[in-house]
C-alpha cells in the first residue's frame, strides 16, 4: 500500500481521523471539502478523473457522521445532478436522478468531488479504455491497474478522496483495488441497492466500496445501507461515530484454497507461501482445501454474464456498431448466440449450488481465505491489448479467482497481506457466509492489524 | 487425428456461420474472422465441466 502520512489536501488519511479533526473544532467541514476539492484539481497527474464536480452549495453540519469527507465515485451512478458516463468520455448529461447509495452516502454529509475514470461500460479486468489516456497506478507507472473500477482504486490510493463507490460483477472492485494495495469490498448481494446505477449484468452486480482500510469501508458501508439492514449486520442502527463496528469472532475457523480448477491459472510461489503465513499467523487450518463444485460455477458464471450483458447491449450494438470495445463485444455476441437452455440451465442450479457451497464451506469455518491476484500485479504492457507484449492468460488471471463469487451472492473482501520482489501488493481475499458483512470487516480490520 | 481436426474444424465453421446469421437477424453485422471466434468462444465454453449435480460433497483433503 502507499504508504501516506497525510493525503495529498494535508488531510489524516482515514475518515475517523479526519472526522476526530473536525469534531474538535480544529478544521471546518467546508475548509476539509474545500482542500479535497484543490487536491483533486492540483494532483491528478494518474489521470482517474473522468468529471470533477462543482463544490455542493451549502455545508452539511458538523454532526453529520460523513460531514467533511470527500468522496469519488465510479462513472456508473447518477450522482451530482448528472447521468453515467460510463467510461466514454461523451458530454456530461443532466439527470434529477441520484443512485439510492450515493444519496444515502451524500444524506450522512458527505461531498461527491468527481466522477472517475473506468473500463467501458465497466466491462474490463483491467483499466483500458480507448477514450481515456491510460490511468496510472500509484505504486509504480508500470503497473497496470485493475478493472473495471481503475479510477476508484487510484483515487483512493493516491489519498485524493477517502472511498469510492464502484460496481462489482465479475470482480470490478476486488481486482483494481488489489493491484493498488488498497481494500476492495463486495458485500452480500441485494444488500446494497442498485438503484440508479448503470448495470453490466443484473444477476451478477454489486455495489462495492474501495478504500484504504477496512475500518473506512465499514464506515461508509454502514451509511450505505438501509435502517433495517444496518440492524440486522451491525445491531444498531443511525449511530454517529465508531462505535457501531461488529467484533471478529474471538477464534476465527479459517480454511484457505490455492488452487484453481484451471490448470491454466497457476499461483505463484511467493503469493502462495504469503497467503500460507496469513493464514497460519491466523491460526486457520493447517492444510488448503479444493473448492467444491468450482469448474461449474465459474462456467455458468460466463454464461450468466455473457447473457445478460448480451440483453443490454446487443440492440445498442445493432445501432452502433462502435457501441463497444473489442472485448466487450465478442461477450456480448457470444451471449446473443448461445443456447437458451444453457442459461435457463445456470440460472436452475444457482440456488442450490449456492446452499451447497455455504453447506460445504461454511459449516465447519467462519471463514474462507484465497488468493486474489494469483500471478501478482503485471505490468501494463502484458495486459493492454493493443500492446506488442500482450498475453491472453495474465489478463484471465485477473478475474481468475473473483467471478465464482459473484454467481454465489457472497461477500468478500480483498486485502493487501504483503510486498512481493519488485515492491507490488500481495493481495488475498477473505470470504464468509451471506449477511456476515459486518463480522468479515471487522476481521479484515483484525487480520490486516495484526499480520502486517 | 485428422478426421478429428476436419469434424472439428467442420464443425467451427457451421457454428460461425449459424451466428452470423442469428446476429444479422438482430440487426448485428460482424466479420468472418469475427465469427470464428465466435465460434471458438461458444465451442470453449459448450466443452467446458458437466453441468454440476447439486449433492453433498466434502472438500478434500
Amino acid at each position: 500500500m502507499l504508504a501516506l502520512s497525510v493525503t495529498p489536501a494535508g488531510l489524516p488519511t482515514s475518515i475517523s481521523g479526519l472526522r476526530a479533526l473536525i469534531a474538535s473544532g480544529e478544521l471546518g467541514v467546508d475548509e476539509s471539502i474545500a482542500l479535497q476539492h484543490q487536491a483533486v484539481a492540483q494532483h491528478d497527474s494518474f489521470r482517474c478523473v473522468s468529471n470533477h464536480f462543482e463544490r455542493d452549495a451549502g455545508s452539511a453540519p458538523r454532526a453529520q457522521p460523513l460531514a467533511g469527507v470527500g468522496l469519488a465515485h465510479k462513472d456508473v451512478f447518477h450522482m451530482s445532478g448528472t447521468s453515467p458516463d460510463c467510461g466514454m468520455n461523451q458530454p456530461r448529461r443532466v439527470s434529477t436522478d441520484e443512485a439510492a447509495v450515493t444519496h444515502r452516502l451524500k444524506r450522512e454529509g458527505s461531498s461527491v468531488l468527481a466522477a472517475l475514470v473506468m473500463a467501458e461500460h465497466a466491462c474490463g479486468a483491467t483499466g483500458e479504455n480507448r477514450h481515456f489516456p491510460l490511468v496510472l497506478n500509484p505504486l509504480s507507472p508500470d503497473a497496470a491497474v485493475g478493472g473495471s473500477s481503475s479510477g476508484s482504486a487510484v483515487a483512493v490510493a493516491a489519498g485524493l478522496c477517502y472511498g469510492s463507490l464502484g460496481s462489482d460483477t465479475m470482480g470490478s472492485v476486488r481486482i483494481p483495488a488489489a493491484t493498488c494495495g488498497i481494500v476492495g469490498f463486495k458485500p452480500t448481494q441485494g444488500l446494497m441497492p442498485t438503484t440508479g446505477m448503470a448495470s453490466l449484468a443484473p444477476s451478477l452486480d454489486t455495489v462495492g466500496i474501495l478504500a484504504r482500510d477496512p475500518d473506512d469501508a465499514a464506515t461508509l458501508f454502514f451509511h450505505a445501507l438501509g435502517h433495517q439492514e444496518q440492524v440486522t449486520l451491525f445491531g444498531q442502527a443511525g449511530v454517529h461515530g465508531p462505535s457501531f463496528k461488529r467484533r471478529s469472532p474471538p477464534s476465527p475457523r479459517i480454511k484457505y484454497a490455492l488452487d484453481h480448477e484451471d490448470p491454466g491459472v497457476r499461483l505463484l510461489p511467493d503469493i502462495r507461501n504469503a497467503i500460507v503465513r496469513f493464514v497460519t499467523h491466523l491460526g486457520g487450518d493447517d492444510n488448503p482445501i479444493i473448492l467444491p463444485y468450482f469448474a461449474s460455477i465459474n462456467r455458468y458464471t460466463d454464461i450468466i454474464f455473457r447473457v445478460e450483458m448480451s440483453n443490454i447491449h446487443l440492440r445498442r450494438l445493432a445501432n452502433n456498431p462502435d457501441h463497444l470495445d473489442r472485448g466487450a463485444r465478442q461477450l456480448v455476441l457470444a451471449g446473443a448466440c448461445m443456447p437458451s437452455t444453457w442459461y435457463t440451465e445456470a440460472l436452475h442450479e444457482r440456488n442450490g449450488l449456492k446452499a451447497a457451497f455455504i453447506q460445504t464451506l461454511f459449516s465447519n469455518a467462519d471463514f474462507l481465505v484465497i488468493p486474489a491476484l494469483p500471478t501478482g500485479v503485471p505490468d501494463w504492457e502484458d495486459v493492454h491489448t493493443t500492446s506488442p507484449a500482450f498475453k491472453v492468460q495474465p489478463l484471465l488471471d485477473l478475474f481468475a479467482w473473483m467471478r465464482f463469487v459473484n454467481f454465489l451472492g457472497l461477500p468478500a473482501i480483498s486485502v493487501p497481506i504483503a510486498m512481493d520482489q519488485r515492491n507490488r501488493p500481495i493481495c488475498v481475499q477473505i470470504l464468509t457466509r451471506p449477511g456476515h458483512d459486518a463480522t468479515l470487516l471487522a476481521f479484515a480490520a483484525h487480520a490486516m492489524k495484526s499480520f502486517l | 487425428m485428422e478426421k478429428t481436426q476436419d469434424t472439428s474444424k467442420e464443425t467451427r465453421h457451421a457454428l460461425a456461420q449459424h451466428a452470423k446469421w442469428v446476429l444479422q437477424s438482430q440487426g448485428v453485422a460482424i466479420r468472418d474472422d469475427e465469427a470464428s471466434a465466435l465460434a471458438r468462444q461458444l465451442l470453449r465454453l459448450a466443452a467446458g465441466p458437466p453441468f454440476a449435480p447439486v449433492k453433498p460433497c466434502s472438500p478434500s483433503p
